[in-house]
């Protein structure tokens, strides 16, 4: 399988990550690292694929997520049926069989998902953009989708854009837009189609799609034609994030507005005639107090619930955003845009979320992770807060030990539990270090008084956590506890194990807790 | 190129440093939601509010945001409940009012709720889903059922019912009203009180209780004509379930409907049902019997129909009359048979594709209650009943098809008349049957059959039916008065409806005519053989010998039949040692006995006007064949010459000269009493409309009928003992030891196929058990019986 992607060495990398994340269960990395654009379709050194690891490993959750991602399981050929062998569980293996390529066609990233439900249903009635055809059907599109797709459209007389394919009948046009906003067509297009759309895709310029389908023209045999599509379908997604990659950065991030400290009422390019077509500003200030201001889309941000749940609604700033569209932008009226402000933060952190939302870049800078969560968890995209806690316990260089307990407060806060597991592990692990800390001791103390929302009533978690860690950390089962009474005398037998150790930590542990005056 | 048209955009200035003072969060938060509560969303930023939330469970003051939203709600519903509805309370005039403020109010509620869930989102999100507390709009319910519903819950009741009712009385199930209780029914079933629904809880009863009312008040304007009562009914039960089927669960639906169709139909069972029923009966209108049947899936209604049609039937049946203006017996008999097994056919025709409810143990007991129930007064017993009924509806009972409730009836109903329902029935088959030697006539006999012994498997003592039945068939076979073919149909008929073991003889009956024609066919052509040899031809007469086997044939006492001693003319006794012989070579171990009685000769002869081919008992014939060579006889010269038994003798004569239509001798002096010198000679005045004269033999003296039908029930007690006899032995075999009470029903039960078992023939059977040994009275208790083995 070819990489198409510049750089190869990282993701090479990366996929390395992704085997790993594969056989451990390790479903938000696994998240993240598919969302960084890693071709799960690929194998290992031992000719294995990031399902079959998973499969082999019985990490259902991952398995899922892979399928859902597009990885593929044919039985028909040596991988899937490898898949379907190694599986762990009969539970995966139907999971794998109901995913059978043979049966389903189902390769869909989140954003992609995202995107191709903009054209299909547009719930909040994001387009800016009525595209006219030969036979008088009008199709709702995206200014800016068009835009960052086809290098070819004039962007400089948005309003030219709505005729330019009045010349092509609905048919056709109606299959290149979904090739556009990414809904897998590939195995509906008939061969009738076939000389209009390559026609229309070399007008546009878009290389792979007329590759594909001068590929596809000749081919009989299904077996290979659904490779085809397979290999393309994956290409087309990661085309695609690369020309939403490119227009974030250029036009978006690109094209920000510094706001000066004391002035209100600014200068800016008319959203409806210039690039990046924005319905919505987004102002950040940073914790020096600059403020910046992106020109964003509903239609992307509405991947958080936040921006959703905004337009939606019925009050001053849903029905301001209604009211624009329903008055179709007048020069001089366009201060009625909505402008929102998210919580004070880096303008890298807005930028990654930014990033994230128009195209699921998930390779989030470790510094900025901590504020992604707040802020994901602010605008409610909890895919979003995950895959951030996956970038801060990938990366344990950046974690000097005073900041765990930031890390356990933001975990409570903003409720990921991954983080939680994450600080009670490193405790766990550095738990003689941390001993006499007081900001252990405050912790525990805050954790005993979460208990109050847990059903179990007499355990404190964090404790719970730690000792379950502590276990993990000396590689003891449960049961290898007894063996400090039944063979008390035998040091050195205890020594080997590991069990002196885990009493010592342990000792150290339940003085806090009887210390904070905490029953155990 | 691009080209940059500036705008001027107002960017917002940075939000509210929102306060770590939560009181001042919380007095915004208020102000806000007093917003939502007056709809006036237009100034209320949704991201300010969710900011200032935000901000607020950031601070950990979720807990307390949460509590205090909860009492601003409690208050704010409070006052909207006082101020909507006890303060002007006086002021609500139309019947609507109430019901459609609630409505408003409830919609109101829910989209307020709903936007204070949108606006407080993160708290829902974080607080409440973290946490598991209830979210906003749920907790919001919960104090509207508080502080709104349950304090209303009187006044919802009423005014709801009362708006069903009222709609009940616009007789409109499609208007804005009908909206207005859907909602409102929407609502309650929404809010939860403790285990099930509002609605379920308080209101149903209510409106179960009121609809019944209601109902109870309607049935007495209904119009006591029946038929118009019943279209009202009709009418009024399909209203309601449109009506329901509105704003109500399917499970509402179900239950009110039960409820009024209880009040309409059990008020009016005996005004319009019952009259409508007999009308459907007695006119057979199956269209307005299935109406009546399938007005409501009621069970305890269908049975109760049930009962009612097999009473209508019964009365029906009794109702055909004896006619007694027949002469005959056996008139009456075949008259009255027709008249039922027309009956049947009309009612089988009648309720074809009807399912009847078969009554189980349960439905005793709640259909007597039933009887007494009355309006609304039986109504909490009632919904027990409901409960019961449910349950017992859930248990899948058999259904009756109609021909099994046909059965049912008319064999009650031969029950009821034992006395000569079997008998009648033997003469219209012993009448049918007689007719067939008429080709044309077997078609409509066969059919005519088949439906005499469907009823037949019916009557409640089947052996007397197969005693009365073998009798008659010996007299048809041997007199050769009906179609063979036939008798063998209906005999293979009646062997399938009621078993094969009473109609064993039957068959052996038919075996010997089978034989007896073969035999018959074989003598003739030897004798032809012979005749050609020896005996000149002249003599030319047809001989039919009948071989019966004597133990299956119903003559009692054989010796009184067989009469070796007439004399015989000369061509008859020569037959008569031929065939003996013929027969001997054949069965040599067999012993053959003339029973010349049975039998009968056909002699033709040219009267004076007019030729006849006379049938004649054997008897009658020996006498006119002495005239063959005699001109004039005396009686004492015909005693010599016959070897006639003189009573006998007498008889014969008597018929031969008295008879009306076959008057074939003529005696002188011409008086009615015979004595033994008077004279005889042939009648040769005698003349006849039909060439065929049957000569009948006068019963005479000797009523002989009476002593047959005597003859009749000795028979059948000697077989019931015996039959009897081997149950008990049967049961006492099985059980060892018994009560008197419990030998008798098993006995009773045992023989039930066969005959309802009198206490006589119990009687007399137990007895000779015990004299034989095979049964033991318990010596210290006489009503125990052992088995002795």
């Amino acid at each position: 399988m070819g990489q198409n992607n510049n750089d190869g060495f990282k993701v090479k990398d990366n996929f390395d990550d992704l085997c790993y994340a594969c056989r451990t269960g390790d479903v938000e990395n696994a998240d993240r690292l598919i969302s960084m654009g890693v071709n799960i379709n690929q194998v290992d050194k031992f000719d294995n694929s990031p399902l079959f690891l998973a499969s082999l490993c019985g990490h259902i959750e991952v398995v899922k997520l892979l399928l859902e991602r597009g990885a593929i399981c044919d039985r028909d050929r040596h991988e899937g049926a490898r898949c379907i062998y190694g599986a762990l569980t009969d539970a995966i293996r139907d999971m794998l069989l109901s995913y059978d390529i043979s049966k389903a066609f189902d390769t869909n990233q989140p954003f992609a998902t995202h995107i191709s439900s903009l054209l299909k249903e547009d719930e909040l009635n994001t387009n800016d953009l009525l595209l006219d055809c030969k036979d008088d059907v009008k199709f709702s599109t995206h200014k800016f989708m068009l835009i960052a797709r086809s290098p070819v459209f004039d962007t400089s007389n948005p309003n030219k854009l709505s005729t330019t394919f009045k010349d092509i009948p609905s048919h056709t046009l109606g299959i290149l837009l979904e090739f556009i906003y990414l809904i897998p067509i590939l195995h509906e297009i008939r061969s009738t189609d076939f000389p209009d759309l390559i026609k229309l895709a070399n007008t546009f310029q878009l290389k792979t799609l007329s590759e594909f389908l001068n590929k596809a023209r000749h081919m009989t045999d299904p077996v290979q034609k659904s490779t085809l599509m397979i290999a393309y379908q994956y290409k087309f997604t990661e085309l695609a994030r690369n020309q939403l990659k490119n227009f974030v950065k250029n036009d978006i991030i690109g094209r920000h507005i510094e706001l000066a400290d004391d002035s209100n009422i600014l200068e800016i390019p008319d959203p409806a005639k210039s690039l990046p077509f924005p319905d919505i500003y987004l102002v950040v200030e940073n914790h020096t107090g600059t403020k910046r201001m992106y020109p964003c889309h509903i239609s992307m941000l509405s991947r958080a619930d936040f921006f959703k749940e905004l337009v939606k609604s019925d009050f001053q700033d849903g029905r301001k955003y209604r009211l624009r569209r329903s008055s179709p932008a007048k020069a001089d009226d366009v201060t009625d845009i909505l402008c929102l402000e998210l919580p004070t933060c880096e303008f890298g952190v807005a930028e990654s979320i930014i990033n994230y939302l128009y195209y699921d870049r998930a390779d989030i800078d470790p510094n900025h992770a901590f504020e992604v969560i707040r802020i994901g968890d602010y605008i409610m995209a909890s895919r979003l807060k995950n895959i951030a806690a996956a970038v801060i316990t990938q990366s344990p260089d950046v974690l000097v030990s005073d900041t765990i307990f930031d890390v356990l407060h933001l975990a409570w806060e903003t409720g990921v539990e991954r983080l939680e597991q994450f600080g009670a592990k490193y405790i766990a692990q550095h738990i003689q270090e941390l001993s006499s800390s007081r900001e252990l001791y405050d912790v525990i103390l805050e954790s005993s008084r979460r208990i109050s929302s847990r059903e179990e009533l007499d355990t404190i978690e964090l404790v719970a956590d730690i000792r379950f860690y502590l276990l993990g950390k000396y590689d003891l089962e449960p049961d290898d506890i007894s063996l400090l009474e039944t063979d008390a005398d035998d040091t050195e037998f205890l020594q080997s194990l590991g069990l002196l150790d885990y009493k010592d930590d342990m000792i150290a542990l339940n003085k806090i807790v009887t210390d904070l005056g905490l029953s155990i | 190129m691009m080209s940059f048209k500036r705008v001027k955009i107002k960017v917002p200035g940075k939000l509210q440093p929102t306060t770590e003072n939560f009181e001042d969060s919380w007095s915004i938060l208020q102000n806000v939601f007093d917003k939502v509560f007056k709809d006036d969303t237009q100034s209320i930023s949704f991201e300010k509010t969710y900011r200032i939330v935000y901000e607020i469970v950031r601070y950990r003051q979720e807990a307390e945001l949460y509590s205090k939203i909860k009492q601003y709600l409690i208050k704010k519903l409070e006052t909207i409940r006082v101020e909507t509805f006890d303060r002007k309370q006086h002021q609500l005039q139309d019947k609507w009012d109430f019901l459609e403020t609630l409505e408003k109010v409830w919609k109101d509620t829910n989209l307020h709720l709903e936007r204070i869930r949108d606006l407080t989102l993160y708290l829902e999100r974080s607080y409440c889903q973290r946490n598991r507390v209830p979210g906003i709009v749920e907790t919001g319910l919960e104090i509207f059922s508080d502080c709104v519903l349950s304090p209303l819950k009187d006044t919802v009741n009423k005014e709801y019912s009362e708006g069903v009712n009222d709609l009940r009385y616009t007789h409109v199930y499609d208007n804005p009203h009908t909206t207005t209780l859907e909602q409102l029914g929407s609502m309650m079933l929404t809010i939860l009180s403790g285990e099930d629904s509002f609605f379920v809880v308080f209101v149903q009863p209510y409106l179960l209780e009121e609809s019944t009312k209601y109902y109870s008040e309607l049935v007495r304007t209904i119009d006591t004509e029946p038929m118009q009562g019943f279209e009202r009914i009709e009418s009024l039960i399909e209203f309601e379930t449109k009506l329901d089927d509105k704003f109500l669960t399917s499970d509402s639906v179900t239950k009110i409907v039960k409820c009024i169709e209880k009040v309409l139909i059990w008020g009016n069972f005996d005004k319009i049902i019952a009259p409508l029923l007999s009308e459907s009966l007695i006119n057979f209108d199956n269209e307005l019997l299935n109406k009546l049947y399938y007005l409501t899936v009621d069970r305890k209604y269908r049975l109760k129909l049930r009962h009612a049609i097999q009473d209508m039937i019964i009365k029906n049946l009794s109702a055909i009359e004896l006619d007694e203006s027949e002469k005959k017996k056996s008139l009456i008999g075949t008259k009255w048979t027709t008249a039922i097994i027309e009956m049947f056919n009309k009612y089988t025709k009648l309720l074809e594709g009807f399912r009847f409810e078969v009554e189980s143990n349960t439905d005793d007991n709640n259909y007597i209650s039933d009887d007494n129930l009355s309006g609304s007064q039986g109504l909490n017993e009632n919904n027990n009943h409901n409960l019961n009924e449910d349950d017992s509806d859930t248990v899948s009972k058999g259904v009756l098809s109609a021909a099994g409730l046909l059965n049912e009836t008319f064999s009650n109903f031969f029950k009821e008349n034992a006395k000569f329902s079997s008998q009648y029935m033997c003469f219209y088959l012993d009448s049918h049957l007689k007719r067939t030697l008429e080709k044309t006539e077997i078609n409509n006999a066969r059919k005519d059959i088949l439906g005499c012994v469907k009823l037949a498997k019916l009557l409640p003592d089947k052996d007397e039916f197969t005693v009365i039945y073998k009798n008659q068939l010996s007299k048809r076979l041997i007199q050769q008065r009906s179609s063979l073919e036939m008798e063998k149909f209906s005999c293979r008929k009646i062997n399938e409806e009621t078993g094969s073991f009473l109609t064993h003889k039957l068959d052996t009956m038919l075996r010997d005519m089978t034989t007896s024609a073969d035999l018959s066919k074989n003598f003739n052509s030897a004798q032809n053989q012979k005749s050609t040899e020896t005996i000149d031809t002249e003599e030319n007469f047809n001989f039919v010998p009948e071989i019966l086997t004597m133990t299956s044939w119903p003559f009692q006492n054989i010796d009184s039949i067989t009469m070796d001693d007439l004399i015989l003319p000369q061509q008859l006794e020569t037959i008569k040692i031929s065939f003996e012989k013929f027969y001997n070579k054949k069965y040599n171990e067999r012993k053959l006995k003339w029973a010349h009685t049975l039998g009968s000769i056909e002699i033709g002869f040219q009267f004076e006007k007019t030729y006849h081919n006379l049938m004649m008992p054997f008897h009658s014939a020996l006498i006119f064949l002495l005239f063959e060579k005699h001109e004039e006889l005396t009686m004492e010269n015909i005693m010599e010459m016959t070897n006639i038994p003189e009573p006998e003798l007498n008889r014969q004569l008597l018929s031969l000269i008295m008879s009306s239509k076959s008057r074939i001798l003529k005696k002188t002096p011409n008086s009615k009493t015979i004595s033994k010198t008077d004279k005889f000679a042939i009648n040769y005045n005698f003349t006849s409309a039909t060439e065929n004269v049957k000569v009948q033999t006068i019963i005479g003296n000797i009523p002989s009928s009476r002593s047959e039908n005597s003859n009749q029930s000795n028979i059948l007690e000697r077989e019931r003992i015996n039959t009897t006899n081997a149950a008990i032995v049967r049961v006492m075999k099985r059980n060892k030891t018994l009560s008197h009470n419990e030998l008798l029903e098993a006995v009773t039960d045992e023989v039930k196929p066969i005959f309802s078992l009198p206490t006589s023939v119990f009687k007399k059977s137990l007895g000779y058990l015990i004299s034989k040994e095979y049964v033991q009275r318990n010596p210290d208790d006489p009503s125990i019986y052992h088995y002795i083995s």
